[in-house]
């Protein structure tokens, strides 16, 4: 075979392998940080600065029983945590991680992102159900009010930056952001769009906590009200899939709020663009949401919902309707 | 179309992935006999009482129905904002620059009119 | 030939899971053979390059519509385990037999050749993002302008209509 069938191969396995390690070692920087900040050690023991926890852990859960309790629905028990991994390790697939790292450039790839990431709420949602307890039942409807209030405003915001950069390809946007910062969607000053695009960027960037249901958004495993809400149940692999797949949809969001709003992987001073911009953009944002989890306490379920039905949808049409106003004006 | 099926070879790569992660545990894991008190679903070691799937709130149905309004709303928007800068910088598609914007502006405002009207029906009070 | 051979595993798995969906006690079970089958749909878009088309069939039926669906499942008290409603006997057969008819009168409308149909496909050709807004947004005689500001009033009456029916409801729930 010639390498044109291996090279795109090579390079599907390789953004699967980094979302792989990204998946497991998250785990790490997130007790890490955590325990950083509430001035503790966090896990020093497994190798140096406890590096190979993940590692330890992973065995940790490889060696445990896969149970299925009573009550439960068999088949979509032990489908949702498999439906919570494959979609956030697809969408990697189509992430620029410069201009030409990318396993794959569709046209449509925001579209796509959007497509697979839903498939993930149905795995948080069957999963709670099929559980048969209590908690996980509770914790299955709060998923569902709470995934499809805050993808509303998400969906919109994204559609500001689509007019704004004219192109649904992830690829196309980074690359209308290139050189220098002033020409990020967040501040950019082309068009008079820097008015108001930061608030298009808090809203995306709120959205995007809440929709990978995190702290101060984690309604879903509330752990001093729900025990772990949909995870209750889940032991072994069932419960590490789904622990890699919420840090996989972390990724994600980062990698997308970093294309969308903070120029892919353009530097902000104009020279030297590359992958390590990027990947310095998106740990800097993971470090920001694990930042948030570990200082703001949990809000409650209804707030959270006023937040995305009363304040952030109508925002995001207003702004959507600024931005075409803008650039019909400009 | 060659990307997609690019897409659908990486949804394989990822099942292979999951499925060994899962064979794995399998294989790896210590199996004991799952006792009547073992495969009791967790409940801070009460005896469960009653069917845990209780029925979801009737309000959640007028929320689906309202993401759903949202979610044909922004996916029809898509195509008709991408094109709005081309419109409007090079009049491309013979389509008048103000028209554009008055139609967008009408759709978006009769469903906005309608989330205002579930919000003044009181939809949006969670108690 | 390997796009034959697609299409025809393709169009094999649509109907033994749409099949699944219908045929499964469990409504979710059935939810799920669902989703499967609307993918396989979004396969076939792809496969005739409308890919616009086959993302809108995942983001709006498998993250809209199912949901949407599941949560009336799960509103129904017991529909989520074993269905007690299950459609036997006479009625059973009825049901096939209308449908068997809707089967056969699809099959001669699309067996013989038809223009209409013909020109239908040609106008709906290769379709990109960038044609499906012009489209939308024209005023002329291409355009679809008047349906897409139809279809936001049909989405406000829809609206209207849920809110009415629930709230009449609201009285008598107090579970969660």
């Amino acid at each position: 075979m010639d390498t044109s069938i291996w090279r795109p191969i090579l390079y599907l396995i390789g953004f699967m392998a980094f979302a792989g390690v990204n998946a497991a070692w998250l785990g790490w920087a997130e007790r890490k940080g955590a325990a950083h900040i509430q001035r503790r050690n966090g896990p020093k023991e497994v190798g140096p600065f406890g590096l190979w926890q993940p590692l330890a852990d992973g065995i940790k859960l490889m060696t445990k029983q896969l149970l299925i309790p009573s009550g439960t629905d068999d088949i979509l028990f032990r489908i949702a945590p498999i439906l919570a991994m494959i979609p956030a390790l697809t969408s990697m697939v189509v992430i620029p991680f410069s201009g030409n790292i990318q396993a794959r450039s569709i046209d449509m790839s925001v579209l796509l992102i959007f497509a697979l990431a839903s498939i993930g709420m149905f795995a948080i949602l069957l999963g709670g159900w099929a559980s048969g307890n209590k908690y996980a039942v509770i914790s299955a409807a709060r998923v569902v009010s709470q995934s499809i209030a805050y993808e509303i405003p998400m969906l919109i915001t994204v559609i500001t930056i689509v007019m704004i950069t004219g192109s649904t390809n992830l690829q196309d946007i980074a690359l209308a952001q290139q050189g220098g910062f002033w020409h990020w969607n967040i501040f950019r000053l082309e068009g008079g769009h820097f008015v108001y695009m930061w608030i298009a960027f808090l809203i995306y960037f709120i959205c995007s906590v809440a929709e990978t249901n995190r702290a101060p958004f984690d309604m879903a495993e509330a752990e001093s009200e729900l025990v772990a809400g949909y995870m209750t149940e889940y032991g072994s692999m069932g419960f590490g899939l789904f622990m890699m797949g919420e840090y996989l949809n972390i990724v994600v969001g980062a990698c997308m709020t970093t294309i969308l709003f903070l120029g892919g992987w353009g530097s902000p001073f104009g020279f030297l663009p590359g992958i390590w911009w990027f990947l310095i953009k998106i740990y800097i944002l993971i470090f920001t949401i694990i930042w948030i989890r570990w200082t703001y306490p949990r809000t409650q379920i209804y707030k959270l919902l006023n937040l995305s039905w009363k304040i952030l949808i109508p925002f995001s049409l207003v702004n959507l309707l600024v931005t075409a106003a803008f650039i019909k004006v400009f | 179309m060659d990307s997609y099926i690019m897409i659908g070879f990486s949804v394989f790569l990822g099942a292979i992935f999951v499925g060994g992660a899962i064979l794995t545990s399998k294989l790896l894991a210590f199996y004991t006999p799952a006792g009547q008190r073992k495969v009791q679903p967790y409940e801070c070691s009460e005896e469960p009482i009653g069917d845990a799937r209780i029925r979801f709130k009737v309000a959640f149905y007028i929320f689906a129905l309202l993401f759903l309004l949202f979610d044909i709303e922004s996916l029809l928007l898509f195509p008709c904002m991408k094109i709005f800068r081309a419109v409007v910088t090079d009049q491309a598609g013979g389509i008048g620059t103000s028209v554009l914007f008055a139609e967008l502006f009408v759709f978006i405002f009769i469903l906005f009119f309608g989330f205002i009207y579930a919000w003044r029906k009181g939809v949006l009070v969670w108690e | 030939m390997m796009s034959d051979l697609l299409f025809y595993g393709l169009v094999t798995t649509l109907v033994l899971l749409s099949l699944l969906a219908v045929s499964l006690p469990n409504l979710l079970h059935g939810a799920i053979a669902l989703i499967g089958s609307f993918f396989a749909t979004a396969a076939l878009y792809i496969m005739l390059q409308l890919e616009f088309v086959a993302l809108s069939q995942i983001m709006l039926y498998i993250g809209g519509i199912i949901i949407f669906m599941l949560i009336i499942i799960l509103l129904t008290s017991g529909l989520g385990q074993e269905n007690r409603y299950m459609v036997k006997g006479r009625r059973r057969a009825a049901g096939a037999g209308v449908s068997a008819l809707l089967l056969i009168g699809l099959l001669l409308t699309i067996s013989q050749p038809s223009e209409t149909l013909q020109k239908a496909t040609l106008r709906a050709a290769p379709v990109t993002m960038d044609d499906i807004g012009f489209r939308l947004m024209a005023t002329n005689k291409n355009g679809f302008i008047i349906p897409f500001e139809i279809i936001s009033i049909l989405l406000l009456v829809a609206l209207v209509g849920a809110v009415v029916i629930a709230r009449r409801d609201n009285g008598q729930e107090q579970e969660s």
